[in-house]
């Protein structure tokens, strides 16, 4: 099949601008999974198993996944999850959508807002992370399980010796 | 393939006299419905490349003289007249113009999709649901001068408002001010909240803020300020407020445009500017955005680049192809770590209130992250009305 030659000339138009600028990824040279400089107070380290502890589900949940958005000053509900402020805006804070309920209520993953959010049971709003199912992954259930055990568990801010253990 | 209209894109310049006639009164038409709105207002909605394409500012075809969903008479007999392969005979029926009576104003928008991701290293998911349902209501409580507005999300998940403000215009239809929870007036209001534009700027159809906001619009500038809380849609939890503002040159070929923001929160300082534009050459409306952010109250403080690219061709009546490249730049200072995000869409308008879209995103980042270097493939149905 030929294509006329305004046809090629557009399809080369669309094509040529769009590749130039969608070529530029980074290497990832020196760089953690969460995309932080290696060796600086920044890198919490990203790789590795996800285990029932505040600082892995920062590093592969809440750092890769939900500080996509939830970060910054303009975080959507008021809620950041980023590296070194995630804890305090999560655990015993009110939800914005149902003040009712925590955030994360130590001890109670049942009655836990972020919980609810990510089962896809809240009361309001969508499943998250947003777009879940349809434009990205949902969290898998042995990540939801190990979340749900920290929050069993207290949802400690420091490491706790045994936690269990899920390789993504 | 048994399409009808046009035969393809390379006949669109070329015009023969009954053609530029029926082109003239058909615009004639159009520009009559839209002085009939009175709601000529600011700047593109969800998808700014019709704005581009048509020549016309996009309050021409929604409400919202920000952005939004409800459409205005002109967008609901554009979207039935123009955007469809074939409109379908609605006998006695005629067009929808969407009045529910005198006062009532109503709307909505279903996207259901099917989507297939492959992330490396990871199981491979597929899966089906509804990806946003909206209905939208407005009360003229004075006939073009005060308005009641309301943007409703259905599903998925539970209900949820996104927008509810009186808006009140005055000085000749060139002002206005609108009071409650809205959208952020801020570079393009592309329907894809995942663009790195719309995803890294935060301002996007999962934000809306509360505040007041003041538009201005005078021959082909469009202007908005608005003062809100800065929380996205949390309750004020500080003296600060957030500024934000956009203004927009349109051109019947062109436009150009530019934000800023300013949010001055507890946790820290953000700034935003934006650069954004389209311009239509032939058959293919291109759309281009450019944002530099500085927030401070992370750690440590961050810097990003996100821009975009977009074609859309209008190959054959009813038919869009959308290719879009996407750059972002997480962190300034820090080398190795940018992402790209390449989509090919093709829209297809069967007939009036429906669209299907299939589609392909690849996604590239740094090596060892695996959600930065997924693929997905997905098919959607969209109706509105």
């Amino acid at each position: 099949m030929v294509l006329k030659a305004s046809v090629r000339l557009h399809i080369a138009t669309l094509a040529l601008p769009l590749l130039a600028l969608a070529a530029c990824a980074g290497s990832g040279d020196g760089l953690d999974q969460n995309g932080n400089p290696i060796g600086t107070g920044s890198s919490g380290g990203g790789s590795g198993p996800v285990t029932a502890d505040f600082q892995s589900i920062q590093d592969q949940v809440f750092t890769p996944i939900c500080a996509q958005c939830h970060a910054g000053a303009s975080a959507p509900e008021g809620m950041q999850l980023g590296e070194g402020v995630s804890y305090s805006m999560i655990v015993n804070v009110p939800s914005e959508e149902v003040p009712t309920l925590m955030r994360i209520k130590p001890g109670d993953p049942d009655n836990s807002y972020l919980v609810q959010k990510i089962e896809g049971l809240a009361a309001v709003g969508a499943q998250m992370p947003a777009g879940c199912p349809t434009t990205q992954p949902c969290l898998d259930q042995d990540t939801i399980n190990l979340i749900r055990a920290w929050v069993s568990a207290g949802a400690p801010m420091a490491t706790t010796p045994a936690s269990t253990t899920v390789m993504k | 393939m048994g399409q009808r209209g046009r035969a393809d894109g390379d006949d669109a310049g070329i015009d023969d006299g009954d053609e530029v006639k029926r082109t003239i009164l058909r615009r004639s038409g159009l520009l009559f419905l839209l002085l009939l709105t009175q709601l000529v207002c600011t700047r593109a909605f969800a998808e700014p490349y019709l704005a581009v394409r048509t020549g016309l500012a996009c309050g021409a075809c929604h409400v919202n003289p920000s952005g939004g969903g409800l459409r205005t008479t002109f967008g609901d007999i554009y979207s039935q007249t123009q955007m469809p392969q074939q409109q379908i005979d609605t006998g006695s029926h005629g067009l929808w113009t969407g009045n529910a009576g005198s006062l009532f104003r109503v709307g909505g928008n279903l996207r259901d999709d099917f989507t297939y991701i492959d992330t490396p290293n990871q199981k491979k998911s597929d899966s089906s649901g509804i990806d946003d349902f909206r209905l939208y209501a407005a009360v003229s409580l004075l006939e073009d001068r005060l308005n009641l507005y309301v943007d409703e999300r259905i599903a998925p998940g539970g209900t949820q408002n996104r927008e509810a403000y009186g808006m009140l215009w005055f000085g000749q239809h060139r002002f206005y001010i609108k009071g409650g929870q809205f959208y952020l007036p801020f570079g393009l209001r592309l329907q894809d909240d995942e663009a790195y534009v719309r995803q890294a700027s935060a301002i996007n159809y999962t934000t809306p803020d509360s505040g007041a906001e003041f538009g201005w619009i005078h021959g082909a500038w469009n202007a908005q300020i608005a003062l809100t809380n800065g929380s996205a849609g949390a309750a004020e939890s500080n003296q600060g407020k957030q500024v934000t503002t956009s203004a927009v040159y349109i051109r019947s070929g062109w436009r150009a445009g530019l934000s800023y923001s300013d949010n001055e929160a507890t946790s820290g300082h953000r700034q935003m500017g934006a650069i954004f534009g389209g311009i239509r050459t032939g058959p293919i409306a291109w759309l281009a955005e450019a944002d530099y952010i500085a927030d401070t109250s992370l750690s440590p403080h961050m810097d990003e680049y996100a821009g975009l690219l977009e074609a859309n061709w209008a190959f054959l009546r009813g038919n869009n192809l959308k290719l879009t490249a996407e750059f972002l730049d997480p962190a300034v200072h820090v080398a190795h770590d940018q992402r790209d995000r390449f989509s090919a869409i093709w829209e297809y308008t069967p007939i009036q209130f429906l669209q299907t879209r299939l589609g392909f995103r690849n996604y590239d980042g740094i090596p060892q992250n695996d959600l930065q270097n997924r693929k997905e493939a997905f098919a959607e149905l969209h109706l509105f009305f």
